[in-house]
């Protein structure tokens, strides 16, 4: 039997595994796959409004991640900075999308046999929320997830969706204004 | 051609029997995967790339290999003795004494 | 697109004058500075009780969401680790002198930077982090400082974890590396409450 005088790399903090992967632990690496894996999916599933392309985008996410690990100054901020490096992919596959729909609206983005997101949650008032956000045009619901789930700045959001700032604000009023009424209304 | 595959395998298989290598590395790059290529990139190493890159750059003999090695033995001296095999096995098979030679060890891991 | 979304109750006219998008920057900004026109307003009252519970509701929505992902797939794990190589971590070259011309024999920043993680690793209770070589690791004999962020498990000593660090760290770099070590710094960033801490503790320095 091995001896382990090493704590397990499961019990952790952010900021050991993050160093340690950044100095090329894959191991460490690993341990934080596992740990935001479910957190990054959720996240990219709300902000592409459907789960088609969320594994693939949170693989990207990762793999990116391990290459620019090394350029985080301050490794126990890697879960934030995780969660930036998903949005931005995310909005990338967004963007593809724009591209090959070619649609002036937003509508159709997302498809309706598209598998909508927590079913399960139905009766609650996430349940309630998630069917609005589901039901809003798709750039509104992607202003909304980046600045009230990521906690983006409206400089943020304009600059990773390649929109003025009075677009986002625009955009981000109508989103606010759509889901307080079906909040209000549910209560 | 073949006598190029044949010296790499020749000297990966000497590089292996340094005592204190536990690993000889690919030289090739290691693929970085594209986005749509991800979810199939779930074995790796299908195609098996030349362990010790033997190449000739202006008339130069070019050897170049990445190891890793053991904690039992000081990396250091791995290293060279890595390097002292390699350059013996090619001292017979050099027939112009003129033949510039350069070989790279690098050491990638340690234990 | 239209602007003109009308919401009951939710107008200037039943924010005395204010407006939802005004409202939500004041409860971005923490509702400070405190403006009394907003906070003695019964209908900005109601506005910003409603942006609240639709902001906490939002966070709420990820969490669960979060809680219903299925278990992470092996093979999309398998998919991510296959796909990286050490390449991105090696960092600079550290050279091992050899008296031939011939030889260019190196030994990466990563490598020892991983042995230094094993020896740090290797004291009881220590998790090492994050590690750092200061100075020209490139130029033999150039002075090279380690800096190291260790993580030490509650029930150990920090001084004496901290020492035991820097002697395991060192003894295994004289033993394979050339550098030239004028310091080795550990900093001890964290101590965890320790879950099974394993108790037997194993002295690799020899």
């Amino acid at each position: 039997m091995e001896a382990r005088s090493v704590p397990s790399l499961t019990d952790a903090d952010d900021r050991t595994l993050a160093g340690r992967a950044a100095d090329g632990d894959v191991r460490a690496f690993e341990v934080l796959v596992r740990r935001y894996s479910p957190l990054m999916r959720a996240y990219a599933t709300r902000v592409l409004g459907s789960n088609d392309e969320t594994d693939d985008v949170v693989q990207e996410s990762f793999i990116t991640a391990w290459q620019q690990l090394s350029t985080l100054t301050d490794p126990s901020v890697v879960k934030s900075w995780l969660m930036r490096i998903v949005s931005r992919k995310s909005i990338d596959r967004i963007r593809v999308r724009k591209l090959h729909v070619d649609i002036d609206d937003h509508e159709q983005e997302a498809p309706h046999s598209s598998t909508p997101p927590q079913v399960a949650e139905a009766h609650s008032r996430e349940a309630a929320l998630s069917r609005a956000l589901n039901d809003m045009p798709a750039e509104q619901r992607q202003c909304w997830v980046l600045k009230e789930i990521a906690g983006y700045s409206y400089d943020d959001i304009a600059r990773e969706l390649d929109l003025p700032v009075s677009t986002v604000r625009g955009v981000l009023a109508r989103a606010r204004k759509n889901l307080i009424r079906e909040m209000e209304a549910w209560r | 051609m073949d006598d190029r595959t044949a010296v790499t395998l020749a000297l990966t298989e000497t590089v292996r029997n340094v005592p204190g290598v536990t690993e000889v590395y690919s030289s090739a790059p290691v693929v970085v995967a594209t986005a749509s290529k991800v979810t199939q990139l779930v074995t790796r190493g299908v195609v098996e790339p030349d362990l010790v890159a033997v190449s000739e750059v202006d008339g130069e003999l070019v050897v170049a290999v990445t190891i890793g090695v053991s904690e039992a033995v000081p990396a250091t001296q791995v290293c060279r003795d890595v390097y002292d095999a390699i350059a013996e096995q090619l001292a017979p098979a050099l027939t112009d004494p003129l033949q510039q030679l350069s070989i790279a060890v690098k050491v990638a891991r340690i234990g | 697109m239209t602007d003109d979304i009308e919401l009951e109750g939710f107008e200037p006219a039943d924010l005395d004058g204010h407006t939802i998008d005004e409202l939500s920057d004041y409860l971005a900004a923490g509702r400070q500075p405190l403006d009394p026109s907003i906070e003695s307003s019964p209908g900005c009252q109601i506005a910003l009780a409603a942006m609240l519970r639709l902001r906490t509701i939002s966070l709420a929505l990820l969490e669960s969401d979060v809680a219903e992902q299925p278990a992470t797939d092996e093979s999309f794990i398998a998919g991510i680790l296959n796909s990286i190589g050490f390449e991105a971590q090696a960092g600079r070259s550290i050279p091992v002198q050899h008296p031939s011309a011939q030889a260019s024999l190196i030994l990466t920043e990563g490598a020892v930077r991983g042995l230094i993680r094993a020896a740090g690793d290797t004291v009881s209770g220590v998790l090492i982090g994050r590690c750092t070589l200061q100075g020209e690791v490139g130029v033999p004999g150039e002075p090279v400082s380690v800096l190291v962020d260790a993580s030490v498990f509650w029930g150990e000593s920090i001084p004496l974890a901290a020492a035991r660090i820097r002697e395991a760290i060192y003894a295994e770099l004289l033993k394979h590396t050339e550098l030239n070590i004028v310091a080795i710094d550990v900093t001890v960033h964290d101590v965890h409450l320790s879950r099974s801490l394993g108790e037997a503790s194993v002295e690799e320095i020899e």
